[in-house]
């Protein structure tokens, strides 16, 4: 509490003009976005994302379920997709429920799913699970999470010829949030599904686009159908050296735009802490407020930053994925160079002596 | 209500060009006084008026504010009596540029934790309009004219009701009718608050104006 009325209260008197400020958090955004972009170039190559490397090796080919031309196009050239995969729903009560109230459901051969390994937030892909009794195994997307746990085991009705068979269902993981999934990604592990519908379920060489987020596709080089991505995995082979550069180049000219300002701002920074502490602070308190007024700037441009760099991705930069621990380790760089700055300068003002910033001798 | 005995206080000590700014200066002030401390340019009135306002602190000697040694106390308790007893006034103003006079005036109460903050509008209004700068209230510091920049000063230094009041050359930067109405702020105070005011100067118009005038000169009390 005492903390952030300091904060509140070093923040309003803080020796940054509010015009300076606002410059200031811009400068900031500029140089969390720019090099966030950066880092996340520099990352890509990086990535460990195996389970699609996997995609890539198997030249696996993502589609648009929504693009017409695309599932005919799938259709056509003699593989049959999973526009027509086994499809059903799974219900907790009783089967003559309305559709709504079941989960839809899309049963994947078991050769499909070794290769398409989507990440998961918890649980077990469902080559790690041992068969056992279960008749079938899923992982539930994020939507589902409240209604069926994972690690447990549900007997469920169906939509298959027998509606009131029961099945043991074990649901061993949960897909990641960003994976927009409707439907569960289910295997038919005793081979219930009637042979004649099971036929369509080996293709290999295609795979929806829902279940990825389409910028890890992007800079994971798997093949899409639409022609941006096509160029857009030219700009990542070719591009991507020079981007890096150009980035790094204004990131670190902003980062120093940022420093300079700081610097060159001392002497009202000095003023302030002279006269909180002319005005009835301890000389700690008055430096400590020279230092938290910081806080709430940094918070601002982080936070706008923060929704900057994600719209960035979705709408400029879709070859390029958000990754968080990226984004999150390049804030606390940034961080720790303001506060190591933020020192500097509080170094400078604590060397000198209230009085004599009051007498206008120091300065 | 101010007492002190034999303060010295060096300048560079140690150095080879050190300053003797001052010499075994003893010296007692009452509650009420309207003092000046009258010296040249150098002669350590500054300095006095810093060690009085707890701002500085000196090399030998003891000070006591309202019986307390002020030697003795620590640095929260000192920033304490700077908040709640003393007001400072500067030749230079001191203000926080970029902020309001409202702003301003409300620092010392917010560093105290003593004012409700439903009282501290009411408090500062109060004082703007004794002072005249009510209708200034909502504008930056830098945009006043120096009359009425050091009158927010003043409104700062009185806003917590504080013993003494301390006043470092506060009509150097000002014309001699701004002094004037200056003087008589500090008269009213002195008169109506009981406020003590000592007010450093070497101008004559305002040292001719106080009850008691003290003499410094290289450091010594004349
Ligand atoms: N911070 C300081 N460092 C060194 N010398 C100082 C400092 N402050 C004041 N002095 C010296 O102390 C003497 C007294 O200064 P001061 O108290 O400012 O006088 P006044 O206010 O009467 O003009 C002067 O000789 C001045 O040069
Ligand atoms: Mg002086």
């Amino acid at each position: 509490m005492k903390f952030i009325k300091n904060m509140m209260l070093a923040f309003k008197y803080g020796s940054i003009f509010s015009i300076n400020r606002i410059i200031i958090i811009l400068e900031l955004i500029i140089v969390l976005v720019l090099g966030n972009i950066a880092f996340n170039h520099l990352l890509i190559d990086n990535a460990n994302r195996t389970e699609l490397r996997a995609l890539v090796a198997n030249n696996i080919v993502i589609y648009d379920m929504e693009d017409e031309e695309q599932v005919e196009y799938c259709t056509k050239n003699g593989n049959p997709i999973d526009y027509n995969y086994p499809y059903l729903y799974f219900y907790k009560e009783s089967p003559d429920r309305p559709l709504r109230d079941g989960f839809n459901t899309r049963v994947y051969s078991r050769e499909y799913l070794n290769i398409v390994k989507l990440p998961l937030k918890i649980g077990k892909w469902f080559d790690d699970i041992d068969i056992g009794e279960y008749d079938f195994i899923v992982v539930i997307p994020y939507k589902f999470r409240k209604d069926l746990k994972v690690g447990k085991t549900y007997k469920l009705y169906t939509t298959l010829e027998d509606e009131n068979a029961k099945y043991t269902v074990y649901v061993a993981g949960l897909l990641k949030p960003y994976i927009h999934s409707d439907e569960i990604i289910c295997l038919d592990a005793k081979g219930i599904i009637p042979h004649e519908k099971r036929y369509e379920y080996n293709n290999m060489k295609y795979a929806r686009l829902d279940y990825f987020d389409t910028n890890e596709l992007a800079q994971l080089g798997i093949v899409r159908f639409d022609e941006e991505y096509k160029r857009v995995l030219e700009i990542n082979k070719s591009d991507r050296g020079f981007l890096v550069i150009l980035i790094s180049t204004l990131y670190t000219i902003f980062l120093c735009g940022f420093t300079g300002d700081r610097i060159l701002n001392i002497d009202t920074y000095t003023k302030t802490f002279a006269t909180m502490f002319l005005c009835g602070a301890t000389r700690r308190k008055a430096l400590t407020m020279q230092f938290l007024q910081n806080i709430p700037v940094v918070l601002t441009s982080g936070l706008i930053s923060y929704f900057l760099i994600k719209y960035l991705y979705r709408v400029e930069f879709k070859y390029m994925f958000f990754n968080t621990t990226a984004f999150f380790g390049f804030i606390a760089i940034t961080l720790a160079i303001h506060v190591l700055l933020s020192f500097l300068v509080l170094s400078i003002i604590s060397k000198q002596s209230p009085v004599g910033i009051i007498s206008g001798r120091d300065i | 209500m101010i007492e002190l005995v034999n303060i010295n206080k060096v300048y560079r000590k140690g150095n080879k060009n050190d300053v003797h700014a001052l010499k075994d200066v003893s010296l007692n002030i009452e509650e009420g006084e309207l003092v000046a401390l009258v010296g040249v340019s150098g002669s350590g009135k500054s300095t006095l008026l810093h060690i009085l306002g707890c701002l500085d602190d000196y090399d030998s000697g003891e000070y006591y504010f309202k019986g307390r040694n002020i030697t003795k106390l620590g640095s929260k308790q000192i920033a304490r009596i700077r908040n709640e007893e003393i007001g400072f006034v500067l030749q230079s103003f001191g203000l926080i540029l970029g902020n309001t006079v409202y702003n301003n005036i409300a620092l010392p109460l917010l560093l105290s934790n003593k004012t409700k903050v439903s009282e501290i509008e009411l408090k500062i209004d109060e004082i703007l309009k004794k002072l005249g700068i009510y209708q200034k209230k909502k504008n930056l510091v830098e945009s006043l004219s120096g009359g009425q920049q050091q009158r927010v000063a003043i409104a700062r230094a009185i806003i917590n009701n504080p013993l003494l009041i301390l006043a470092d050359e506060p009509t150097g930067h000002l014309d001699r009718s701004t002094s004037k109405d200056m003087m008589d702020i500090f008269h009213d105070l002195n008169k109506n608050e009981g406020a003590t005011i000592l007010i450093a100067t070497h101008d004559p118009f305002i040292y001719e104006q106080c009850h008691r005038i003290i003499r410094i000169d290289d450091g010594r009390i004349q």
